[in-house]
């Protein structure tokens, strides 16, 4: 029986929202792709001809959220904000929209997002990060950066933006507030590295 | 701090508070934080006697990673700040020099971009500030201790003055408080350690208690009745759009003790204002039984209708039954010029159990420094707060007191002083004549 675009998108939502429940209520580590087909009422096989991988499927949960905080982001943004005010936002926004999926976003980006990784396994992934890199590369542009893909500025915001959202995920302070002040930490060390501010002037900040 | 210091932060606000252990330890950038560490070092070293050397090289090496700590601690502008003001609290373990040092720091404080303010709301009140206030200056017009201050207004119209604590910021103060007590450590042969020690944890609660923001409001509510129908205006707080780290209250216009001088006031509004500020200190010690802890021209505002706006309620102790009886004891027996009565409390006072056993050196230094602080409340009329003589006396005393290094007292006996200190140095700033006899012995009278 051929099933219409329609009902593959309702059952790929339907599996996405059961997988959510299952990771919150048992722990990401405990919870198998049996226990989330078993959840939906369908073959083992046919979770797979939706996601290849629990990795997957969490994967495509987190890269959700994220494009929810970019989302957020763009609606929060008023123009006015420095560089790193505008970087921060998106981080924070981000982050504040993965929240409910803190306690595996770190297995999944580690699998899924790595520095290391030439090509994703998760298209949900490389999506997701290309759409962030895009809304960097914008923001860069609004102040005058120019942001070539894949060179070494690209490798260096990566890098902080990945420590920030692995810091986060073990962060034990009230709302995350540590990660707070090193996502904004992060943010100056990028903008001052790539304004070559050694001496650390105002420029890139409140300007 | 004024926009005035707009230059200085401009060089210096693209650094923020490290906010990890890890960050702090590898920001070892600031040469006023080597200066410091240079200072602290020295200072550790003069505090022990020749035969205490073996230990102190012993401690070597814990000193030795204290100090790089320390080193980080430039970094930590607004935590530097707090930490500047808690150590000034121990003189006899800070040279003066140190305490300067580490409160010129403070001019340094980052101010938090609106990005990171509206996180530290989203936080702690679930909304944006478009969302709570009808306007939100998104410019800091004041810092804070911990933080800084920004204008707003009420959706019914009402200008308020809103307080944000800097994100992380007590977690990392509470870190070097930590970082000081392991620094201790290197004293801790020395025949006062556990009284150094009682006084730092001493400092942690007051800390802790200040890092509350709904503890401040509450504190603020009292005060704001107590003044109730006063020429002291205490700012009214809005609970439902404050937090543990967000405080919202009345803005009140008025000037700071500085731009007040700058227009050369006239000697009757320098007396009005002394009187104020010299009631709002002695009706809450004696109705609240209170000591302000942090007596500094930035917690007070000078309108031009003649009120004085009293606007920071976060560092204060309030004396316990037992405590305040010892007090009004010692303030009575110092009156009457009781020497026994006056020995008695001393006993007390550093912890002894009988007055034999105290340090004669130090029972001469405290009783000029009783009369010193009584002074005024022993003069008829009016008292000249500029006084030359009187300020030198209270100079060379505090210096006295330094250099004796004696921690054996009871952590208020430092809180008083801090208190009293800051009074006197605000009177004098203010070059106030005011009947400060009449002023306290009619509230001691009425209510101790």
């Amino acid at each position: 029986m051929r099933i219409t675009k329609e009902a593959k998108e309702k059952n790929r939502e339907k599996i996405l929202a059961i997988a959510e429940k299952l990771f919150a209520e048992k722990g990401y580590e405990q919870t198998t792709t049996r226990d989330i087909s078993e959840a939906c009422g369908i073959a083992k096989g046919t979770l797979f001809n939706y996601f290849n991988s629990k990795e997957t499927l969490a994967m495509t949960l987190v890269a959700q959220a994220m494009e929810t905080g970019r989302q957020a982001y763009l609606r929060r943004k008023s123009g006015s904000e420095s560089l790193v005010e505008e970087l921060f936002l998106l981080v924070a926004s981000e982050l504040r929209a993965l929240r409910p999926y803190r306690s595996y976003v770190g297995p999944v980006l580690e699998s899924g997002m790595s520095i290391f990784a030439k090509k994703s396994t998760c298209p949900a992934g490389d999506q997701v990060r290309q759409l962030h890199l895009k809304t960097v590369e914008a923001a860069l542009a609004a102040h005058g950066f120019v942001f070539i893909q894949h060179s070494i500025t690209v490798t260096l915001y990566w890098a902080l933006y990945l420590g920030i959202l692995a810091h986060w995920s073990g962060d034990e302070s009230e709302n995350q507030v540590e990660t707070l002040t090193l996502a904004d930490y992060s943010m100056q060390v990028f903008v001052n590295t790539i304004s070559a501010n050694i001496e650390v002037q105002g420029v890139a900040c409140n300007e | 701090m004024s926009r005035a210091a707009g230059p200085i932060l401009s060089k210096v606000q693209t650094k923020r508070i490290p906010a990890s252990s890890f960050l702090r330890v590898c920001s070892l950038s600031s040469s006023q934080a080597k200066i410091a560490g240079y200072y602290f070092s020295y200072f550790l070293r003069r505090q022990f006697a020749e035969d205490e050397k073996k230990k102190l090289l012993k401690n070597h090496f814990h000193l030795k990673s204290t100090l790089q700590l320390l080193g980080t601690m430039g970094y930590l502008r607004g935590a530097i700040m707090k930490a500047g003001q808690l150590l000034a609290n121990l003189p006899q373990i800070m040279p003066h020099d140190l305490i300067e040092l580490f409160e010129s720091l403070q001019f340094e404080a980052p101010p938090m971009h609106f990005s990171l303010i509206r996180e530290v709301f989203l936080d702690e009140l679930g909304k944006e500030p478009e969302e709570i206030f009808s306007f939100f200056d998104k410019n800091a017009f004041a810092a804070a201790s911990l933080g800084q201050v920004h204008r707003a207004r009420l959706h019914d119209g009402r200008e308020v003055a809103v307080k944000i604590q800097y994100p992380n910021i007590a977690q990392t103060i509470d870190a070097d408080l930590k970082a000081l007590s392991f620094l201790l450590q290197t004293m801790r042969f020395t025949k006062d350690y556990q009284y150094l020690c009682l006084h730092v944890q001493d400092a942690r609660e007051v800390f802790l208690q200040e890092v509350d923001y709904v503890s401040e409001a509450s504190f603020m509510e009292k005060n704001r009745r107590l003044f109730a129908g006063s020429e002291i205006v205490v700012p009214r707080s809005y609970p439902e759009f404050s937090g543990k780290r967000i405080l919202t209250m009345d803005y009140l216009p008025g000037k700071h003790l500085q731009a007040f001088l700058a227009g050369n006031p006239s000697q009757a509004k320098r007396n009005h204002f002394g009187e104020l500020i010299s009631y709002s200190l002695v009706h809450s010690w004696f109705r609240l039984r209170t000591v302000y802890a942090d007596l500094h021209p930035g917690n007070y505002l000078l309108m031009d209708d003649g009120r004085l706006g009293f606007i920071d309620f976060g560092c204060y102790r309030v004396f316990n039954e037992e405590r305040w009886k010892m007090e009004i004891d010692g303030e009575i027996a110092m009156f009457n010029d009781n020497r026994e009565q006056l020995m008695h409390f001393f006993t007390k006072l550093t912890m002894h159990d009988y007055p034999e056993e105290l340090d004669p050196v130090w029972v001469d230094l405290a009783i000029r420094q009783m009369r010193w602080v009584i002074a005024p409340i022993l003069t008829k009329d009016q008292f000249d707060f500029a006084d030359k003589e009187y300020a030198e006396q209270g100079a060379t005393l505090l210096k006295e007191t330094i250099k004796s290094g004696y921690v054996r007292t009871d952590s208020f006996f430092n809180w008083s002083n801090r208190a009293i200190l800051g009074h006197r140095a605000l009177m004098y700033r203010l070059r106030s004549k005011v009947d400060y006899s009449t002023l306290y012995k009619r509230e001691m009278e009425k209510y101790s």
